[in-house]
């Protein structure tokens, strides 16, 4: 599988591809969450990068500055910050998604500077309202950027930059018809891979590396020794580990909602009126995120519809502890799927892989369930 | 013929041998840090009770945290989906299952025929489970086993609000010096234990019959206390509860010697 080690070279913090890009002279900034528009940067000639923490093995300067109950990735990325790991970056984006992010951006400013900061706001339901507000926040950062980085974000690069993103988010659901099948010729756990390395290298190589990965796939026999096909839903994951713990006790993951995965890609962005316009649009009414005040009977309808189209067995609800949007959004999902009969459970997780015993006991009594019924 | 299931628990080995579905024999040992020497200390005992060597079990199903690491295991099943089938197979109205052990507390659903529906356990946190009472016995200088017994001669039950067993037991120390009586503290202790379960079973549900299985099953006190708070019995099991996993497992073992 030579192009999945394309995508694999992806997974280290800083990789060769970011190296590359910096070599021609050109930025990388660090962006927090899937409602910040990578598109505003790309076209700037600016690499944008999903902020991931997962070489960080334990947080004691984070646990000082933001208290251990605050959820571990937030923490994860902090220490990271303090240690000086994200050198790479040229700067940071960052947003209102939740308190917890927000604290970071408040915390890397005081406590681990870039040369570079950005906070945007994003309206907390979407309306006519809050996309016109929205429309405003994006012009700003526009502005923004162009300033800082001696740009000029032209109507034509936001357009071409929009056509790329597009493309990977075509190619990625692609790549997740193919899970449909009843022998899927990929795991979850490469997906996760495909997924991470999407957010942290350029977006043209990665639509070159996916488009070659997807006609490999064309004649590769399926898996068929798996027991169950598993959705994954929940909080922050870009970890092929944590996935690998489920794959390994027989439940193959198929489709999720994830940030990095289906919620990432599942919308396009309208094409043919004006860019920011069509961004905004998009940014604010795609799946959403717990952290949408009015968006759970679409996240609910969301999930039924993928959990009849990808033929799932049983959702495990991962939820990142003190992820408080996850945890109060699981809880009512679950009565959902009750009403749905469908099977599910529901795991607490940190951000790193940590006991994987006890994980295993619990997804392991989750196969039996479903093997009984 | 003859088989066996074997639990290796995080602060205890458990082995019943059935012979002929009957329980023929069975040990509880103290775990050892290697799982397969606890769940050989565990058989060895048990098959020593009634004068069997291994070779005469046909078939030993494993369960418990050491589950894969029992070197003389045919096959696994989580100790969920065993202590249902224990627990089912003596009293068959029994629909929700309570195990508290070492370290985990569990609430387990089952169906009529004893097949596992649903169950909640706790999160990363060793409150509310055997572990907890262990270093509560140690810090009030008590036997494990007087724990239930002592906290019923309670008459002004002390509050322990700490969700953390180490900071409970700061809270525990602080009462000791407040000169709060032994029994009030021991009370306000199975009492948090209990709070901790109803909120399991508000994760789950509650459908009855129930019943406790487990070591801490055999902890009076926090029977008596959750029997409070759900405002109905627990059924009693006719055998020691804490080899519900073993028994469990071997239950499934019969089952697979015979479709062998």
């Amino acid at each position: 599988m030579a192009i999945m080690e394309g995508f694999n070279k992806a997974l280290p913090l800083s990789n060769p591809y970011i190296n590359d890009w910096k070599n021609e002279g050109k930025k990388v900034l660090g962006y927090f969450c899937s409602y910040i528009p990578e598109e505003l940067m790309y076209a700037a000639d600016i690499l944008p990068i999903r902020v991931r923490a997962r070489t960080c093995a334990d947080t004691p300067m984070a646990d000082a500055y933001m208290t251990p109950t605050t959820c571990s990735y937030t923490r994860c990325c902090l220490e990271l910050a303090n240690r000086k790991q994200y050198n790479f970056l040229d700067g940071i984006i960052s947003c209102n998604c939740c308190d917890q992010v927000r604290r970071l951006y408040d915390n890397i400013r005081y406590k681990a500077p870039f040369p570079y900061h950005y906070i945007m706001g994003v309206p907390g339901y979407v309306s006519d309202t809050t996309i016109d507000w929205f429309k405003h926040e994006l012009k700003k950062l526009k502005l923004n950027l162009e300033n800082n980085f001696e740009a000029k974000i032209s109507d034509e690069k936001l357009y071409d930059s929009i056509g790329v993103y597009n493309k990977s988010r075509t190619l990625l659901k692609e790549l997740y018809l193919l899970r449909k099948h009843d022998n899927p010729p990929i795991t979850g756990t490469e997906t996760m891979n495909i997924l991470s390395a999407g957010v942290s290298i350029p977006r043209q190589q990665f639509n070159k590396l996916l488009t070659q990965q997807l006609s490999e796939f064309k004649g590769k026999a399926g898996i068929s020794d798996y027991k169950s096909r598993i959705m994954l839903v929940g909080s922050m994951l870009d970890e092929p580990e944590y996935i690998q713990v489920i794959e390994d006790l027989g439940g193959l993951v198929v489709t999720d909602s994830l940030c990095l995965g289906t919620r990432y890609f599942w919308d396009l962005v309208e094409v043919g009126k004006n860019p920011i316009d069509s961004l905004a649009e998009r940014y604010l009414s795609k799946i959403s995120c717990p952290r949408m005040t009015d968006g759970h009977p679409q996240r609910v309808q969301f999930l039924i519809d993928l959990i009849k189209e990808f033929r799932v067995d049983g959702v495990i609800f991962q939820r990142m502890k003190f992820c408080a949007l996850w945890w109060a959004e699981i809880f009512m999902l679950r009565d959902n799927l009750k009403e749905e009969g469908v099977p599910f459970l529901d795991l607490e997780r940190e951000y790193i892989l940590s006991g994987a015993g006890a994980m295993k006991t619990r997804v392991q009594t989750f196969m039996e369930i479903m093997e009984s019924r | 013929m003859i088989v066996a299931g074997c639990d290796v628990g995080s602060l205890t080995g458990k082995a019943v041998i059935l012979k002929d579905g009957e329980i023929f024999s069975y040990s509880i040992v103290p775990t050892t840090p290697k799982p397969e020497r606890t769940a050989k200390n565990a058989m060895d005992k048990a098959l020593e009770n009634v004068n069997l060597s291994l070779d005469e079990i046909g078939y030993i199903v494993g369960t418990g945290y050491g589950r894969v690491k029992i070197p003389f295991a045919n096959s696994e099943l989580s100790e969920l989906s065993c202590h249902g089938k224990g627990a089912h197979s003596f009293i068959p109205s029994i629909r929700t299952i309570i195990d508290v052990g070492g370290q985990d507390c569990k609430v387990i659903k089952v169906s009529k025929d004893g097949k596992i529906l649903d169950f909640a356990m706790n999160d990363k946190c060793a409150a509310g489970t055997g572990r907890f009472l262990e270093v509560m016995a140690k810090t009030l200088e008590l036997d494990l086993e007087e724990l239930g017994p002592i906290s019923l001669q309670s008459k002004n039950q002390a509050k322990i609000t700490a969700q953390c067993s180490v900071f409970a037991e700061t809270e525990v120390v602080s009462l000791m010096a407040d000169g709060i009586e032994v029994p009030d503290i021991v009370a306000g202790i199975n009492d948090a234990i209990a709070s901790r379960i109803m909120s399991l079973i508000y994760r789950v549900g509650l459908e009855e019959d129930l019943t406790m299985t487990g070591g801490v099953a055999k902890n009076i006190g926090v029977v008596t206390f959750l029997e409070k708070k759900l405002g109905i019995k627990a059924i009693k099991l006719p055998v020691d509860p804490q080899i519900m996993g073993a028994l469990g497992a071997a239950l499934t073992a019969k089952e697979k010697a015979q479709i062998q």
